[in-house]
């Protein structure tokens, strides 16, 4: 179907999809170590682990709640002026990233926290009992038993991201969502540049998926017959 | 020596305070296989897991190896459980770690370099009798493999102490009898401590030198077990005839 666009339009596909790698890249690097961090605090102060300074912790879920429940068009929009404010831009790349690692951190923080609150509960006990610190609770029980449902998570997130960034052109963000929409579906002759746009977020969105599954099911042992 | 003096526990909601423990004294000595049984519901849980050090009694004294644990920061309290193991009810191996991982864990945590505690594993691995298995998943083992290799990893650290959470009540009888046999061979030849949680009477008196009757959050009677017969008619019963 490439074939079928010219030269200009061939590296203008090429750039887009160059810049939505850029920003899930970037975008997951921001937001799945704080995610991740910050839905690991969640989880142990749901499971008593860490009891101190609780309200703090109240107040980071109420916000990872509003972030989640705020459509993301209109986050962006939100974020325009913070981005102005701090860098001096109101367009373009950064006001796209911080848009999306702002719904990134808090979509990764919701999945760690459900996937490390589902491992069982014993291994709490089982951690205390052998006189584990919390670093050694979280590296050598909850990451081994909760890395496969991580891995799928994170998998899960970075879908996602992909997903927001083909809207993220509305504030100059391009991408494959500006191809598709912006100079696919609005233009006469540019059927064509949407549906290429569209096949290779599909493309881009399996290959995630398949190396997720692969690595998911390559370190979860659970099941019997390994 | 482990002595407990005037242990209390209560648990509070909005509306009400329910008392999980009420005035429990008791002492065991170095060596022994001590049980404790009662009905569900009567405080056994609460009562080990103060033993094992997870959770304070609101009063009373507590002294584990001449140590008053009422009065030990974490730290004190962290040293002090290197020195006990657990072996629970579920096993609580991790799935996604070998068997050979799994009972080398506790030395991983004390910092033992790979080849020393695999080398230890091996042994422990031995002892019970599923060296055979140690590349094996826990998912592949049957529950009777499983809580071997949960008294192994129990085992790896040579603790003075151990704590038993009903370890056969998830298994059918044969394997629990094998169970049994291989923690009174593990008393005789390491000669630690134990406290074994039990509602079965006749896992209680295969063991145990001396036994406690937990009845309503308190002390029913505490003694030693000399002539229980194969007798299940309820606790009162068993215990009001023979004790």
């Amino acid at each position: 179907m490439i074939v079928l666009l010219n030269a200009a339009t061939q590296s203008q596909l090429i750039k887009a999809a160059g810049e939505t790698l850029n920003l899930l890249l970037m975008s997951a690097l921001i937001s799945l170590p704080i995610g991740t961090l910050i839905g690991m605090v969640l989880a142990l102060y749901e499971k008593k682990v860490f009891k101190q300074s609780r309200w703090i912790v109240r107040l980071l879920s109420i916000v990872v709640s509003i972030i989640r429940s705020i459509p993301f068009v209109l986050l962006m929009v939100i974020i325009i002026p913070f981005s102005f404010n701090i860098f001096g831009t109101s367009i373009g790349f950064i006001p796209s990233l911080i848009a999306l690692s702002f719904i990134g951190i808090a979509t990764v923080a919701r999945l760690v926290e459900q996937a490390i609150i589902d491992i069982n509960p014993t291994l709490y006990d089982l951690a205390h009992s052998m006189g584990a610190s919390k670093f050694q609770l979280f590296k050598d029980f909850i990451f081994i038993e909760a890395r496969s449902s991580l891995i799928l998570a994170f998998t899960s997130a970075l879908v996602s991201l992909l997903a927001y960034s083909s809207v993220v052109y509305i504030i100059g963000g391009g991408g494959l969502g500006y191809t598709a929409i912006q100079i696919g579906y609005y233009s006469p002759v540019g059927q064509t540049l949407m549906w290429v746009s569209t096949l290779i977020m599909i493309v881009i969105v399996q290959l995630v998926q398949l190396i997720g599954n692969v690595l998911a099911n390559y370190l979860n042992k659970k099941k019997r017959g390994f | 020596m482990i002595k407990l003096e005037h242990i209390t526990k209560s648990f509070n909601d909005k509306n009400n305070s329910v008392h999980a423990l009420s005035d429990i004294s008791l002492t065991i000595e170095s060596g022994k296989i001590f049980g404790i049984v009662g009905k569900s519901g009567v405080g056994k849980s609460t009562l080990l897991k103060i033993l094992s050090l997870s959770m304070r009694p609101d009063s009373g004294q507590y002294f584990l190896f001449n140590k008053d644990v009422t009065l030990l920061n974490s730290k004190e309290k962290k040293a002090l459980l290197q020195e006990t193991s657990f072996i629970y009810q579920n096993f609580s191996l991790l799935y996604n770690l070998n068997v050979l991982d799994n009972v080398a864990l506790p030395l991983k945590l004390r910092g033992v370099d790979k080849v020393t505690r695999h080398q230890k594993a091996r042994q422990m691995l031995e002892f019970v009798g599923l060296i055979h298995k140690s590349l094996n998943y826990p998912m592949t083992l049957s529950g009777g493999e499983a809580q071997r290799i949960s008294i192994a990893r129990a085992l790896i650290t040579n603790p003075k102490l151990f704590f038993l959470d009903e370890p056969t009540s998830a298994l059918d009888e044969e394997t629990s009898y094998e169970i049994l046999k291989l923690i009174k061979r593990l008393h005789e030849t390491f000669k630690p401590t134990i406290i074994f949680v039990s509602h079965q009477i006749q896992s209680i008196k295969y063991l145990c030198d001396r036994v406690m009757l937990l009845e309503d959050n308190k002390v029913k009677r505490i003694g030693p077990i000399q002539k229980l017969d194969t007798l299940n008619t309820g606790y009162d019963a068993v215990w009001g005839e023979y004790l």
